[in-house]
């Protein structure tokens, strides 16, 4: 499968008004169908990264092609038809009465017809129905993150990018959000994740980690690579996963390399039997 | 512990916000006892905030709403008392400190409650050096505080919660806007202060990961009391699955296999498992 390059980002670099340099110097490519995870400390650039994708942000330096246009010379709307971002806090890019409206705003922005039966499929797939007629200001920020992702849904961008999506989610949120993020690359979209919970990512069947930090791509590669390495995950002020650190601290690495507590169930007992073999403590 | 008076004591305590039906927390029975770290935790909307926010009296006095039963807050009855007082005594940090924070230094910020309860000049300036000590922040005193990370600003509204010298801290999902990293370090500042201070220490998480190997004590709520007690023992059952919390994936893996006794973080299974393996 030849999978196209849609994202080409070229020596980046963003320096904001105050002086303060947020990036410096990223080179990233990104394919279709990718998952990928951009992780990092607080501050370390990864909100900047992704406001270069629709050109919320234009580079100080370097340049950004999403899908052929360059963003220093294409619209916020014409680039956000390709790149969806929902942002960490909903509130601030809602203004309709209903969330109905909110959702179907974007279609109308777009130039695309409103479709009731499609934006009840979309609420269904989100667990918000029965929040339709409601206001979006009323609901749960659980609810409003639901509502933003929403209205980005609808109007079906090839690539969709989340900034910390699963903040103030409970366990159960999370997992229905993983499962909404699946069948998204299941339909060819391209989703970017920007996150601190690492644990999330750990479950997620991500094809690349991106790790900033203070400003600078110290990382890009496969989570297994990432997650299994210790130095770089404290380096970059993250703390590793639980499984893989278990798993390192016990010195079995070179028989498994689980990401999560499923996997480490699936090829335990492979790895008992290899320990017992090898006589390994 | 338990033969000592309980600072913190709920009976039969229901509470319903104003024009809603359904009560937000209901019948709940419960003592917290001078120097227990107790962590607070349930899914979405079970009523943890709800709780906090009437260890302090803004739920009833300003949040308005129903409050039946009774809540008696180091012998004082949160409904016939005011913000005021009960602010002495307990001391509440929100999840956002933005919020909180009205000052434009991190000196000036933590002397403003301080300055707002009429505490004497000397008192107020050694009290903002002592807690600046405490906190190891000392760095910060004369830094604008817009000028803060996340996980600094929460430690400066720690710091100007702390000033007052509260016997409770509550600390209501503080960690939830910062990165993992700093979220550890404010949680192991959080176990050094209750360490070096005569302090009670209520901290509402959802992230168990990293708080349950500094509990003493673990409660589960749903609008109800689910559970209550030693953290390993509520981490045995399905409970806390069952709520749709996050169990930390080694205990989750361990209690999967059988391992015993069930650790609670990665040091804990690394030391658990090498004992284990062998064997099996």
């Amino acid at each position: 499968m030849v999978t196209k390059e849609i994202i080409k980002i070229e020596n980046l670099w963003y320096t904001y008004s105050n002086g303060y340099t947020a990036l410096k110097g990223i080179n990233l490519k990104i394919y279709r169908r990718e998952f990928i995870a951009i992780v990092g400390a607080n501050g370390s650039g990864k909100t900047t990264l992704i406001k270069h994708l629709n050109g919320l942000l234009k580079p100080s330096k370097g340049r950004v092609i999403v899908f052929g246009m360059d963003t220093r010379t294409t619209s916020v709307a014409r680039l956000a038809r390709h790149v969806g971002v929902v942002f960490q806090n909903p509130l601030n890019q809602f203004f309709e009465e209903t969330v109905e409206k909110e959702v179907a705003f974007a279609l109308k922005n777009f130039g695309k017809k409103s479709d009731s039966n499609k934006i009840s499929d979309i609420l269904k797939n989100l667990g918000i129905e029965h929040l339709r007629y409601n206001s979006p200001f009323e609901a749960s920020l659980g609810e409003q993150r639901r509502i933003a992702l929403a209205s980005v849904l609808i109007y079906e961008p090839d690539v969709i990018v989340l900034d910390e999506p699963t903040a103030g989610l409970d366990y159960k949120a999370k997992i229905n959000l993983l499962k909404i993020l699946k069948e998204l690359l299941a339909k060819d979209k391209t989703v970017l994740v920007v996150s601190h919970d690492i644990e999330f990512l750990a479950k997620a069947p991500l094809t690349r980690i991106i790790v900033l930090n203070s400003g600078n791509l110290v990382f890009d590669g496969l989570p297994i690579e990432a997650f299994y390495n210790i130095p770089l995950m404290y380096s970059s002020k993250l703390i590793p996963p639980q499984i893989p650190a278990l798993i390192i601290g016990l010195n079995l690495q070179k028989y498994a390399t689980p990401l999560n507590e499923e996997e480490a169930y699936e090829t335990f007992r492979f790895l008992i039997k290899k320990v017992l073999i090898d006589g390994h403590r | 512990m338990a033969n000592e008076k309980p600072i913190i004591k709920l009976e039969n305590l229901t509470y319903f916000y104003p024009n809603s039906k359904t009560p937000a927390i209901e019948n709940i029975n419960l003592a917290i006892y001078e120097r227990e770290f107790v962590t607070i935790t349930g899914p979405s909307g079970g009523g943890k905030s709800t709780l906090c926010r009437i260890f302090n009296g803004i739920i009833p006095h300003f949040y308005g709403g129903k409050l039946e039963g009774r809540a008696i807050v180091n012998g004082i009855d949160v409904k016939s008392s005011s913000v005021s007082e009960l602010s002495r005594v307990v001391g509440l940090v929100f999840q956002n400190p933005v919020n909180q924070i009205v000052n434009l230094t991190v000196e000036e910020e933590i002397a403003f409650g301080l300055e707002n309860l009429m505490f004497p000049s000397h008192v107020i300036e050694e009290r903002i050096s002592w807690v600046l000590e405490i906190l190891n922040i000392k760095h910060l005193r004369n830094r604008l505080t817009y000028t803060l990370s996340g996980g600094e600003l929460q430690k400066v509204a720690l710091a100007s919660i702390l000033a007052l010298k509260p016997k409770v801290l509550v600390l209501d999902e503080v960690t939830a806007n910062m990165d993992p990293y700093s979220a550890r370090e404010f949680l192991k500042l959080l176990r050094d202060i209750w360490h070096e201070i005569e302090i009670t220490i209520i901290l509402v998480e959802h992230r168990l990961s990293e708080v349950l190997q500094y509990a003493n004590r673990l409660i589960l709520l749903n609008k109800i009391i689910i559970a209550d007690g030693l953290p390993r023992e509520i981490l045995k059952s399905d409970l806390l699955e069952k709520m749709g919390i996050e169990v930390p994936p080694v205990t989750l893996f361990s209690k999967k296999l059988g391992v015993k006794p069930l650790p609670l973080n990665v040091k804990e299974a690394i030391r658990v498992f090498r004992e284990w393996l062998p064997r099996k």
